[in-house]
């Protein structure tokens, strides 16, 4: 009889746990399924110039899913596109922070770095994204804008030549 | 008596056929890489931008009319002349049972403001056929486009009879004269015209032609190839598929193999512009300059607007260190490719050559900010 006890006691804690464990899947289901239409809004609003609006979609993307590296990077993008080169830095650091692997951040990083004129961090970033891509085309050019920047023309030309026949290859 | 009419009748005919042959000789135009007279036309399916209507190759060819397909760009002269041209052209035949489709070329990235700009700009030219924008240049590459303007037109069944890049006067009258002659209005011993038929390919072959293009231009260059092998094994005369393999032999690194089919490619049509150019690029490539300028120089005696020949031929200048022919030849290739990275990049390689460090910097940046242009 306390053996019958336990074993149905177990049981009602086993399929009240198995239970809990389908709400939690589904209900990350829906919000897997609420980023990416917030993603894809935001998407669609940024392709069509509507900037304001794909902020906010970035915003209430961010909320619900605080280290996604899309977010980041289109909020990035955008302040960058509207010329504020210090929200775009904060924004682009802390996603690079939440997604240390992201070249993609790196790169657009990088870019506003330059715009910052701060091109010892931009080549510094990118030199990190060659280690792992070293023919990525946007990323050597990129890098010969630095070199140029800081009058080393010699390395320039290798990096951009370099990536234009890399894009080239790419049939761009 | 009988006996001298039907000397007569077939004399006539021998007359006829020789004249239809000679004239037939293929023509020295080509606007387009990757296709070829006697080919069918890569489908276009878009919007026109002005009236969002559905606009439609397939459908175009299916309700048996002859299809006219301009590339064109606001910054190229010549294509908006050529564009006031075929207005005119269609307000003369208005019933008339061909089509005209304008795809703007403009640029690789298309932002709003620019899509705007070429809208305004349509609706200002006013014209009485649609107009679709190229979104990523897509429909450009697939046709192999190398000049801007550049026409493929087609008889009733979809089959390109004639394609010339550029536009001038004589350009203008062989268009009126290819639709007259194509519609049967006129003979072609009337008109300067030289309809090339090209060599037609057995379907299969033709299939797996485009399916190896589609793999090459997803870089999946071996699937290409087994691809490419299947279309000449299906149609081992249509030359077409052996300058698409050269090209491939190219992105594997094996210039031998790449020289054998160039060379095939040529043989069996000694018109086919994009093949000498190839060839000519690959000796380049070799270092074989004087052959590349031969084969070089041959492509442009068949069709003088070839972009790519030209852009080789400057570089061979280039190395034999005659700068001024390099640079006016490339000048000439802005003209019709300002918006294309490739100029720029030949315009680097020359002044590289040159020891021209600045310009070669100034070259790569231009091509590179078209292809990565700041947020």
């Amino acid at each position: 009889m306390k053996l019958i006890k336990y074993v149905v006691i177990f049981l009602l804690i086993f399929s009240s746990a198995l239970h809990a464990q389908e709400i939690t899947k589904e209900e990350k289901r829906a919000e897997r399924k609420q980023i990416r239409l917030y993603l894809k809004h935001a998407v669609t609003f940024y392709e069509n110039q509507k900037l304001d609006s794909a902020y906010i979609f970035i915003d209430s993307l961010l909320q619900i899913s605080p280290k996604n590296v899309d977010a980041y990077f289109y909020k990035g993008l955008i302040e960058l596109k509207n010329g504020d080169t210090t929200k775009a830095d904060t924004t682009l650091t802390e996603g690079m922070s939440a997604n240390p692997l992201s070249t993609r951040i790196k790169l657009l990083l990088s870019r506003v770095k330059i715009e910052q004129q701060d091109f010892q961090t931009a080549s510094e970033l990118l030199e990190a994204i060659l280690k792992i891509k070293p023919n990525e085309p946007e990323t050597l050019y990129l890098r010969g804008l630095t070199s140029l920047y800081q009058n080393d023309t010699t390395t320039a030309l290798d990096y951009l030549q370099h990536s234009l026949e890399s894009a080239l290859k790419r049939g761009k | 008596m009988k006996i001298f009419s039907n000397i007569k009748n077939a004399s006539i005919s021998y007359f006829l056929i020789f004249l239809i042959a000679v004239l037939f000789v293929p023509s020295a135009t080509a606007a387009f890489r990757y296709l070829h007279e006697g080919m069918k036309l890569p489908s276009i399916d878009s919007k026109d931008i002005l009236t969002d209507e559905q606009v439609s190759s397939e459908k175009i060819i299916k309700d048996n009319n002859m299809l006219i397909v301009v590339f064109w760009a606001t910054w190229s002269k010549r294509s908006i002349e050529e564009l006031h041209a075929l207005k005119e052209i269609r307000l003369q035949y208005p019933d008339a049972p061909f089509k005209i489709i304008a795809v703007n070329v403009e640029s690789q990235i298309m932002s709003a403001e620019l899509r705007q700009e070429v809208i305004n700009y349509s609706q200002e030219l006013d014209l009485p056929f649609p107009v679709i924008i190229d979104n990523k240049l897509e429909i450009f590459y697939q046709f192999g486009v190398i000049a801007v303007p550049s026409t493929a037109i087609t008889d009733t069944i979809g089959v390109m009879r004639y394609g010339p890049a550029g536009f001038s006067l004589t350009t203008h009258d062989l268009i009126i004269d290819s639709i007259d002659v194509i519609l049967g209005k006129k003979d072609i011993a009337d008109t300067t015209l030289v309809l090339k038929k090209g060599y037609l390919p057995n379907l299969k072959s033709s299939r797996y032609y485009n399916l190896a293009l589609n793999l090459k231009n997803k870089r999946m260059y071996e699937r290409a190839l087994a691809n490419v092998e299947i279309s000449i094994q299906n149609d081992s005369l249509f030359p077409v598929p052996y300058s698409l393999k050269g090209e491939l032999y190219i992105a594997l690194q094996e210039d031998d193999k790449a020289l054998v089919n160039y060379k095939k490619a040529v043989e069996l049509d000694s018109t086919f512009v994009a093949a000498w150019s190839g060839l000519g690029e690959l000796y380049l490539k070799m270092g074989q300059i004087d052959s590349a300028v031969i084969s070089l120089n041959r492509a442009l005696a068949l069709d003088e607007f070839f972009t790519p020949a030209m852009m080789n031929l400057a570089l061979c200048y280039s190395k034999q260190g005659n700068n001024d022919k390099a640079l006016e030849l490339l000048k000439t290739v802005l003209e019709f490719n300002q918006h294309e990275p490739y100029p720029y990049y030949y315009l680097a390689l020359i002044s590289l050559n040159n020891s021209d460090k600045a310009l070669a910097v100034q070259s790569f940046k231009d091509a590179l900010e078209m292809l990565y242009p700041a947020p």
